[in-house]
C-alpha cells in the first residue's frame, strides 16, 4: 500500500477510519434501539406536539418524532451526522497540503516526479475514498439495523441522504483544502472553515423561522444537503449537482492555489 | 564535461522583509561536483529551493538538463536526487517503508541498490522513523536522494548532523557518483569540506554571487589564523621573510598571525627557534570572505 501518494494517504488513516467507522455504526444502531421507546412515549409526544412551530422547524419538521423518517431525519441527519462529517473532512482537507508543509515533509515529497496538482489531487481522491467508507459503514449499519430493530425505514432514502451528506463533506473538505493550499497554514484552514461551517448551518437552521433569513437559505451548503428532508421526500438533482458543483469549484482553486503559491519551508 | 546541467542567469528571489538572492548566475557543468559556499542565511537554501520548483524566482531564469526549471520541473525532478537541509521525513513510517513509497513514486527503483547504501551508512530500516536518532534520519534522507542513481544530486547541507565515520563515507559517494559521471551540487557552510570534495565552488553572501572558483585556486589561497609560541627569545625579524605570512600580534615568546598559501618556509623559519606550541586554524567562513573579497563586495 505504499506505491502511491493516494494509497499511502488511506494507509496513513487506516486506524482512524476504522475508529471513526465503528463510532458511526454504534451511533446508528444505538438510535435504531432507542427509537421505539420514544415513539412510544406518547406522553412525551404530546408535550412535542405542544411546542411552537418555530422550535419544531429548528430541529426538523413538525411531524417529527412520529414517524421514523421524522425521527431519523432529526437525529443524526440533522446535527449529529453532518458535524460528524464535516469534522473528518474538515481535518482531512485543512492537513492535506498545509499540514505537510507545517511538518516540513512536503520538500522531500515533491522533490520526486510528481506535478503539485497530483499532490491535491491524490490526497483528495484519498479523503474522499475514506468519507465514502464511513457513508458506506453508516449506510450498512442504518439500513441493517432497521431489519434488527423491526423499524420501517426505505433503505434507499437512507442511502439517499447519506450520499448527500458525504457530499457536503465533500465542499466542505474542497473548501479547507482551498484555504490550506492557499495560505499553507493548517490553523487558518481549520479556523475558516470551521467557521463558514457553523454560520452556514446557523442560517439554514433559522431561515424557515426568521423572514429576513429565509432569502439566505440558499447561500446555505446545509440546505442543499438536507432541505428537502431527503428521508420522507428524496434527493432532489439539482441540490445534489449544486453540492458536487461547490466541492468542485472549491478543489479547483484549491489546484490553482497550490500551482501557484511559494511553498513554505 | 562541458555541457551546463544547471545554468542560472541572474536569478533572483525577493521574500520583501529578508534577504533572497539577486542576480545570481551559476554554470555547473555534466560530471562536475560543484560547492555553494556561504554562511547561514546567505541565500543556499532559497536558490537550491528555487532550482527545485518549490519556490519561484521573481526574476531571471534557469534551466536544468537544458529544461526550464519551472514549465518543465517534473522532468527535470525525474532525473534529480535531492536532500533537503532542514528535513523532516513521515515519522509513522519505517525507513524502508519510506524508501519503498520514494521509489514506488518514482515508478520503482533498484531495492537491492538502497539496501546496499543502508548497509554502507550503517542505517536501520527497520524500525519506525520517529525512534531513530537525527543521524540515522539524515542517512535515511541521503540514501533516498543517491537510490535511483540521478544524473545530478542536489543537496543542501549533506553533512549536518552526521557523525565523522559517516561523513566520510558521503564524501567516498560523492568520489563515487563523480567517477559514475553523476554531477553534484551541493551547499555548505563548512570551507575544507567542499575544498575536500568539489571541483569549484560558487560564493554566496548576502544574497549575491561573490566568487565562481576552481578548489585548486581556492586552496592556493587558502588562509589559516596562525599562533606560535616559543619557550625561548626568537627573532621576529626572521619572520618578514615569509612569503604569505601577516603577523597580527607580536610579543617576546609568541607570534599570532594569518598565513596563505604553503607552510614550508613557515615551518622552516619557525623550527629554528624553539617552539613550544604551534597552533594553525582555518577561520570562519565570515572571516575568510572579508579577506579574500573584502566587505560588500559583489564582484566575481
Amino acid at each position: 500500500m505504499l506505491n502511491s501518494l493516494f494509497w499511502k494517504t488511506l494507509r496513513d488513516q487506516r486506524w482512524a477510519l476504522f475508529g471513526w467507522a465503528v463510532g458511526l455504526a454504534l451511533m446508528s444502531l444505538y438510535l435504531l434501539y432507542v427509537y421505539p421507546f420514544i415513539n412510544r412515549a406518547a406522553e412525551m409526544m404530546k408535550v412535542l406536539e405542544k411546542l411552537p412551530p418555530v422550535i419544531k422547524n429548528l430541529v426538523g419538521k413538525n411531524e417529527f418524532m412520529a414517524t421514523p423518517e421524522g425521527f431519523f431525519n432529526l437525529q443524526p441527519f440533522s446535527v449529529l451526522a453532518p458535524l460528524l462529517f464535516i469534522v473528518f473532512a474538515l481535518a482531512r482537507g485543512s492537513d492535506a497540503t498545509a499540514g505537510e508543509e507545517e511538518r516540513g515533509t512536503m520538500d522531500l515529497l515533491l522533490a520526486n516526479p510528481l506535478p503539485r496538482w497530483r499532490v491535491v489531487a491524490e490526497k483528495s481522491l484519498a479523503h474522499g475514498a475514506a468519507l465514502l467508507m464511513l457513508s458506506l459503514v453508516f449506510w450498512l449499519a442504518l439500513a441493517g439495523g432497521t431489519g434488527l430493530f423491526g423499524i420501517a425505514l426505505d433503505r434507499l432514502r437512507l442511502a439517499e441522504v447519506i450520499f448527500s451528506c458525504w457530499l457536503l463533506g465533500l465542499a466542505f473538505y474542497s473548501f479547507s483544502l482551498a484555504c490550506g493550499c492557499w495560505k499553507g497554514k493548517k490553523k487558518f484552514s481549520i479556523g475558516v472553515s470551521g467557521g463558514l461551517a457553523v454560520v452556514t448551518y446557523l442560517v439554514n437552521a433559522y431561515a424557515p423561522m426568521v423572514e429576513s433569513l429565509r432569502p439566505y437559505r440558499i447561500l446555505s451548503p446545509f440546505y442543499f444537503y438536507n432541505g428537502n428532508n431527503v428521508l420522507s421526500n428524496g434527493l432532489l438533482p439539482s441540490h445534489v449537482l449544486l453540492l458536487a458543483g461547490l466541492a468542485a469549484f472549491f478543489f479547483s482553486l484549491a489546484l490553482f492555489a497550490f500551482n501557484r503559491r511559494d511553498l513554505s519551508s | 564535461m562541458d555541457r551546463p546541467i544547471i545554468r542560472t542567469e541572474r536569478l533572483s528571489k525577493n521574500y520583501g522583509r529578508h534577504l533572497g538572492i539577486a542576480d545570481v548566475d551559476i554554470e555547473v557543468r555534466a560530471g562536475e561536483v560543484f560547492g555553494y559556499l556561504g554562511p547561514n542565511g546567505a541565500g543556499k537554501t532559497t536558490t537550491i529551493r528555487v532550482l527545485m520548483g518549490f519556490i519561484h524566482a521573481d526574476g531571471g531564469r534557469a534551466e536544468i538538463f537544458g529544461r526550464d526549471i519551472r514549465r518543465e520541473s517534473v522532468e527535470i525532478r525525474r532525473r534529480v536526487g535531492f536532500l533537503p537541509g532542514d528535513m523532516q521525513l513521515y515519522e509513522n513510517l519505517s525507513g524502508g517503508e519510506y524508501l519503498r513509497f520514494f521509489a514506488g513514486l518514482r515508478g520503482g527503483s533498484d531495492r537491492s541498490y538502497a539496501a546496499e547504501l543502508a548497509d554502507r551508512l550503517g542505517c536501520p530500516l527497520e524500525p519506525p522513523i520517529h525512534t531513530l536518532s537525527q543521524g540515522n534520519k539524515r542517512k535515511i534522507g541521503l540514501i533516498q536522494a543517491f537510490m535511483h542513481r540521478p544524473e545530478l544530486v542536489i543537496l543542501d547541507e549533506p553533512t549536518s548532523g552526521l557523525d565523522p565515520l559517516v561523513r566520510h563515507e558521503f564524501y567516498q559517494w560523492i568520489v563515487e557518483a563523480r567517477a559514475h559521471g553523476q554531477t553534484v551540487f551541493f551547499s555548505s557552510h563548512n570551507l575544507p569540506e567542499v575544498e575536500r570534495s568539489c571541483d569549484r565552488v560558487a560564493i554566496i553572501r548576502q544574497g549575491r554571487i561573490v566568487a565562481v572558483e576552481r578548489i585548486e585556486d581556492l586552496k592556493a589561497r587558502s588562509l589559516r589564523n596562525l599562533e606560535i609560541r616559543f619557550s625561548g627569545d626568537f627573532d621576529a625579524r626572521a619572520f618578514e621573510a615569509v612569503k604569505g605570512l601577516e603577523v597580527v600580534a607580536l610579543d617576546r615568546r609568541s607570534l599570532k598571525g594569518r598565513m596563505r598559501g604553503e607552510m614550508d618556509a613557515l615551518l622552516k623559519t619557525a623550527a629554528r627557534f624553539p617552539v613550544s606550541d604551534f597552533r594553525s586554524q582555518e577561520p570562519d567562513l565570515e572571516e575568510t570572505f572579508l579577506a579574500y573579497y573584502g566587505k560588500n563586495e559583489h564582484a566575481e
